[in-house]
This record gives C-alpha cells, sequence and structure tokens, in this order.
C-alpha cells in the first residue's frame, strides 16, 4: 500500500486550463492556475464572480459537464492525476491512493471516480441548506451515502449516522426530521456531516455560510475548525468574503478573470497585499474597529472572459497600470518566500522605490 | 419632539421626517380552529431625520424587512403609527396609499437582477416615475434622467440610457434602482440589503453614492443590513433588532464600541474582522432564533443570553437610556421612568 509522506501535498494543480464553449467563443474560466494543498492545510481561494474559483471546485470533483471542457493541466491528487483517473483499474486506484486513515476500507464498487468522491475529497456547496431533498429525512439522506461506500447494514448506518450528528453539535432526536424542520444552520451542519462523512482527505467548500447569519457563520466555521483539528483533513476553502477568509485560512490565492495574481500565507495577505487586485479588495471591507475612512472599492467592473483585455486582464482597472500593452499575462513570480504576485507595473516599482 | 445635538437638519419645528410608533406586526398562520400568529414587529418605534441614514441591522427573522414594507406601505401593520412630517398617514390615509406617499417614500431592493424589468430599457424604466409623478414634461424627461444616470454614476449618460438591464452588472443595476428612486425626489428612501448581492469590490460604489445623496441632497435614508460592518460606515444611528424587537439604538460608532445589549455584543463579535488579528474568538451561541409564533412573556433572546437571570424569562424590558441617544432595552439596565 501505498504511504503517504508527510511532506507530501494532499492536492497539487498544474497548469490547469478550463473553458466553457458557447456560440460567441470559448469562455476562458481558468488559465494557468497552479498551486497545492499540504495535508491537514486550510487553502483559500477568493476573488469575485466570474473569477474561476467555483469551476476549479467542480473540475477537482470531476462534476464538470459540457460544455465545459478541461483543455490543459494535471490535478494530482496525493500524486494519482484525478482528470485520468477513469482509465485506471480498482487494484491500480487502491495502490495508489494511500487510505487515511490507514486501514480504511476502499469503496468497493467498480467506478472509481465515485469512490474518489465522497470517500476521498467531499464537497459542500454553496447554498447547500437548499441541496438536501426535501421529501426524503435526513437520517435517510446520510445514510444513503455511507452504505452507497461501506458495508454497513440499515442499523449500523443509523449509529453512524448518529455519530456525524453529533461532531457537528445537532441533537440526534432530529434524525428523522424533514430538511424544513431544521434551521438554516442546522441544514448547512447537515450537508457538512454528510461531507464528512467518509472521512475524505480533502474537503472543498465553496461559500459554504454566504447563506448564513453572521454568529452561525462563526460557529460553524469554529466547528470546522474543530473537526480538522481532529480528523486531520485539508480544506479547499472558497469564498468572496476576503475578511473571512483570512481569518479562516492558511493561505490564500487570489483569482481575478481565470489567473491566480497572489498567492501568500494569510498573514502576508492581510498585512502586505502586493497585487493591486488585493489591495483593492481588501480596501473594500469596511471596519468595525477604528476611525470611518472612506473606501472607493475597485473602480470598473470585471472582464468579458471571451474577449478579456490584453496582457494583465486587471489593467484596465488597475491605477498602476504603466501605459504599456503586453501581449500576455504577467507570470507568478516569488516575491518573498511563500509570497506570488503575477503583476510586473507595481511590483517593479515597489522594487525600485 | 425635542432633538439633541442633531448634526443633521431637521424639518423647521423638529419634527423628523420619519417617525414610526409603536408598529406591531402579527402574520397569521395556523388555521381557524387553532390560529396561530407569526410576530414579526412587536412594537418597535425609531424616527429618521432629513439627510440621516439610519441602519437597521438584524438577523434574519429579526423582522427589519417588514419593518420596510410597512413604512413603504406594501403591507398594513397590525397597528401602530406611521408619520411622515408629524402626520399619521394610516389615518389621513387609512385605505389608498396616495401618490403623494409614493413620491415621497421610495425604496430599493435587495435583488438588482429582480427589481428591473427584463424587456424595458433603462431609460425607459426611468422616465415612467417621473411622468407619472409629474415631476417633469416633454423634452425635460429625457434631460432628468441623463441628469440622474449621471448623479448615479453611469457613464456615459446617453448610451445608458438605451440599455437593457442584462446588458449591465448587478452593480451598475443598483445604481439604477438608485436612480429609478431618485427620479421623483423623494425625501426618504428605503433600502433593503442594497449591496449583500453585488461584488465585493463594488458594494462600496454603491454606499458612498448613498452617503452622497443623503450629503447633497439631504435624503433620510432607512439602511437595513445583516453587515454591521456597511451598517458602520453608512449608519449616523445604528439599531439592532432581534426577534421583533429593538433591542439598542444609538450613534453608530458608540454603538460597536461600547455595545451594551448582550445580542450586540455577540454579533460584533461574530464579525470577521481581521484587522484585529487573526486570533479565534470563541462565540458562545446557544441555538437559534425560537419560533417567532410561541414567543411567550420573556425577552425573547434569553434562551442564547450569557448574562441571562430569572426576570428576563417572564417579562419583556423596557428602554434604559444609557446617553443622548443610546438606548438598550435589557434587565441589566434600570428602564427610564417614562418608557415610551
Amino acid at each position: 500500500m501505498n504511504k503517504l509522506q508527510p511532506d507530501q501535498n494532499i492536492l497539487d494543480i498544474r497548469n490547469l486550463y478550463v473553458e466553457y464553449l458557447t456560440e460567441h467563443g470559448p469562455v476562458k474560466a481558468v488559465e494557468n492556475v497552479s498551486f497545492t494543498i499540504a495535508q491537514g492545510e486550510v487553502f483559500g481561494l477568493a476573488g469575485e464572480s466570474g473569477c474561476g474559483k467555483s469551476t476549479i471546485a467542480h473540475t477537482i470533483l470531476r462534476v464538470l459537464r459540457p460544455p465545459a471542457v478541461i483543455t490543459g493541466g494535471e490535478i494530482l491528487y496525493k500524486g494519482v492525476d484525478v482528470l485520468k483517473m477513469d482509465d485506471m483499474s480498482l487494484e491500480e486506484y487502491r495502490q495508489k491512493i494511500p487510505a487515511i486513515p490507514d486501514g480504511k476500507e476502499i469503496a468497493a464498487s467498480a467506478d472509481i471516480i465515485e469512490a474518489f468522491r465522497w470517500a476521498e475529497t467531499s464537497m459542500v456547496f454553496q447554498s447547500s441548506m437548499n441541496s438536501l431533498n426535501p421529501v426524503i429525512r435526513i437520517v435517510d439522506q446520510i445514510t444513503d451515502v455511507l452504505m452507497k461506500h461501506e458495508k454497513l447494514n440499515t442499523r449500523q448506518a443509523r449509529t453512524r449516522a448518529e455519530e456525524l450528528l453529533e461532531i457537528v453539535n445537532i441533537d440526534k432526536r432530529r434524525l428523522d426530521a424533514y430538511p424544513h424542520e431544521l434551521s438554516g444552520g442546522m441544514r448547512q451542519r447537515v450537508v457538512i456531516a454528510i461531507a464528512l462523512a467518509l472521512s475524505p482527505s480533502l474537503m472543498i467548500m465553496d461559500e459554504p455560510t454566504t447563506a448564513l447569519d453572521v454568529v452561525v457563520q462563526k460557529d460553524i466555521l469554529q466547528q470546522i475548525e474543530q473537526l480538522k483539528k481532529d480528523l486531520g483533513f485539508s480544506i479547499l476553502f472558497i469564498t468572496h468574503d476576503l475578511s473571512l477568509m483570512v481569518e479562516f485560512s492558511d493561505r490564500i490565492g487570489i483569482m481575478y478573470a481565470g489567473e491566480i495574481v497572489e498567492l501568500a500565507p494569510a498573514k502576508e495577505i492581510l498585512t502586505n497585499a502586493l497585487h493591486p487586485y488585493t489591495q483593492g479588495l481588501l480596501a473594500s471591507f469596511p471596519s468595525i474597529t477604528g476611525p470611518r475612512i472612506e473606501l472607493t472599492g475597485i473602480p470598473g467592473s470585471p472582464p468579458n472572459l471571451i474577449s478579456p483585455p490584453k496582457g494583465c486582464k486587471f489593467h484596465p482597472r488597475c491605477s498602476y497600470w504603466d501605459g504599456i500593452e503586453t501581449s500576455s499575462s504577467p507570470p507568478l513570480k516569488e516575491i518573498s518566500p511563500g509570497h506570488w504576485v503575477a503583476c510586473t507595473c507595481h511590483i517593479e516599482k515597489t522594487k525600485l522605490a | 419632539m425635542a432633538v439633541i445635538n442633531s448634526p443633521n437638519q431637521t424639518s423647521t419645528d423638529g419634527v423628523p421626517l420619519l417617525e414610526v410608533r409603536q408598529l406591531v406586526k402579527l402574520f397569521p398562520v395556523g388555521s381557524a380552529i387553532s390560529p396561530k400568529y407569526v410576530h414579526a414587529l412587536n412594537g418597535v418605534s425609531f424616527s429618521v431625520q432629513r439627510g440621516e441614514v439610519v441602519a437597521l441591522v438584524g438577523e434574519s427573522g429579526s423582522g427589519k424587512s417588514t419593518v420596510a414594507r410597512l413604512v413603504v406601505r406594501l403591507i398594513k401593520p397590525t397597528s401602530g403609527e406611521i408619520l411622515l412630517d408629524g402626520e399619521d398617514v394610516l389615518k389621513t390615509e387609512a385605505h389608498k396609499v396616495s401618490l403623494n406617499y409614493r413620491q415621497r417614500v421610495q425604496m430599493i431592493f435587495q435583488d438588482p437582477f429582480g427589481s428591473l424589468s427584463p424587456n424595458l430599457s433603462i431609460g425607459y424604466q426611468l422616465e415612467r416615475p417621473i411622468i407619472i409623478h409629474k415631476r417633469a414634461r416633454g423634452k425635460a424627461v429625457r434631460a432628468r434622467v441623463l441628469e440622474l444616470l449621471k448623479t448615479a454614476g453611469l457613464n456615459p449618460p446617453n448610451e445608458m440610457i438605451d440599455k437593457y438591464p442584462f446588458e449591465l452588472s448587478g452593480g451598475q443595476r443598483q445604481r439604477v434602482a438608485v436612480a429609478r428612486a431618485l427620479g421623483v425626489e423623494p425625501e426618504i428612501i428605503l433600502a433593503d440589503e442594497p449591496i449583500s448581492m453585488l461584488d465585493v469590490s463594488i458594494r462600496m460604489g454603491v454606499l458612498n453614492l448613498m452617503k452622497k445623496l443623503k450629503e447633497e441632497q439631504k435624503i433620510g435614508f432607512l439602511y437595513i443590513t445583516h453587515d454591521l460592518a456597511s451598517a458602520r460606515y453608512i449608519g449616523d444611528k445604528t439599531m439592532v433588532m432581534y426577534a421583533g424587537y429593538i433591542v439598542e439604538s444609538g450613534d453608530s460608532l458608540q454603538l460597536m464600541e461600547n455595545p451594551r445589549h448582550p445580542y450586540t455584543q455577540l454579533l460584533l463579535a461574530a464579525v470577521p474582522n481581521p484587522q484585529a488579528g487573526l486570533t479565534t474568538r470563541v462565540v458562545q451561541s446557544r441555538g437559534e432564533i425560537l419560533s417567532l409564533i410561541d414567543l411567550g412573556p420573556g425577552c425573547p433572546f434569553a434562551p442564547r443570553c450569557p448574562q441571562v437571570m430569572d426576570v428576563c424569562r417572564t417579562s419583556m424590558p423596557e428602554k434604559a437610556t444609557i446617553d443622548l441617544s443610546h438606548w438598550v432595552r435589557c434587565h441589566m439596565f434600570p428602564a427610564d421612568a417614562d418608557h415610551r
């Protein structure tokens, strides 16, 4: 059995390209995105609508459907390319994907991708309080996932479901309820419980708390933080709320128009954001302490992804643009250890200053 | 009603622009045999001055949107008074809302995609209220529309005027909604979560526009939100709602610097605040808002309150003045002698 090395990354995305084919031309949703997620790490992917973050999440889970097309790159999960998993045999899968925790039974079903989903990687979608089946009791929605992947009878599955509800702090008597009988925050926690059901090594959360009130949001994220410490999984945390992300993530990637424009430890992003877009984003959050300062946000609007601006995609909205039209996006450069930025105008000037 | 230390312009004799007194709203649910009611509002009173932004903060179920719908008169209150410039409109125009009221009290909704008609041009949608309310005629209408587009930051106006909503971004559509409300020259605008569906980098632009209108045109705003940070940014006064009651109200900066009500403290502690550092403060939140149907006699926050006392379960606390305009409804503070 292939054992995962302690310093081996759970996820290693290399030069990923994803497009959506439309009658007006291909929408370049993800352009040359690369990043890694270490074991037990929370990696935040921040950006506004249309930046490509949700597309990346769907690509990892292999839930993209036409007109979405993966046009390049690799997604290495525990060293194995997820994009080529269909071609693996079950033996190969069992051999190459080390189970965490050790000794966990890998699913016996013939569908490799299905075994990968839920057991290795699971996802909490946006507004997932609405993704529970309204006509099926909570217990059945949890045991359904359990019994598909593990050899459990109904009673064993129910016991396991009770344990899962306990983990997310819901009274197990609510198991027999229908989704509409629970509050929004509770439904969200049920979805998180389902995502944890098979002890995945990587959990992807796409705006998991946007539809929730701020108090419930804090409560849920604290619980997830604790669960992560106890169970040891990694998290890919996707949101547009940068202030929330800085509190919760270890490292953050800022996305703009399909590209990563800055990548750094969370604290660095907060204290030393280098890309003008990141600076603009941070300046869009009014504070609840200190003096009232006039904030401006970022002028202009996100670009058209069918015909994006030439060169740096942010330049039309950038106050630091030096007026030179370039032919390709600036590459990500490591400005200081662990801190990568894709910017030429501003960074060069800052270095010279 | 005397106004102490108000920096804002009030109408000639100190009467607030908008005053709401003891608004109660019950929504009937259940059946004829066992009638039940959702207690959406349980006696809400507040005022808005000209050129003042009052932020109404609360989570879902607090009743804040019900307040907006009552003030803009989309629904009728179960009891209470709504006074515009001192006149109780529920008495003077009890059955049909006058055009005059609609001109003076305008609303901006949360969903920028839902509040504009998809098959009418921007220009047409801005024209209609102006014509209906007779604010301009003939050629002056188009001129007014162009002016509104410019004020709302939709440039260039002569191109925007012929566009359709689908050609605009969320932020631009919300600016159209503001322009539309402005067209009839309102005195007060109710904005119900106007930026929560917009991209983060666009939000400030819309908030700054509202700020500009308040300062330059002395329009009063009731800004409804669940986001404390934006309430602090734009609100002169902030009111915190819980389960149909206003539980704390005061100057925005003061209230957030020194919150008195345990619920306000809970809200402030829960707001992500990266500037304060990355320490995770543990928020003790036991449970969520209870059903608004079986509210009971005590303070609705009692089940969740870290400082709950016996009296909290049996009676709802009355207003207690902290100082100047800052008051709170909490048994930890002695109620004013002449509470209203």
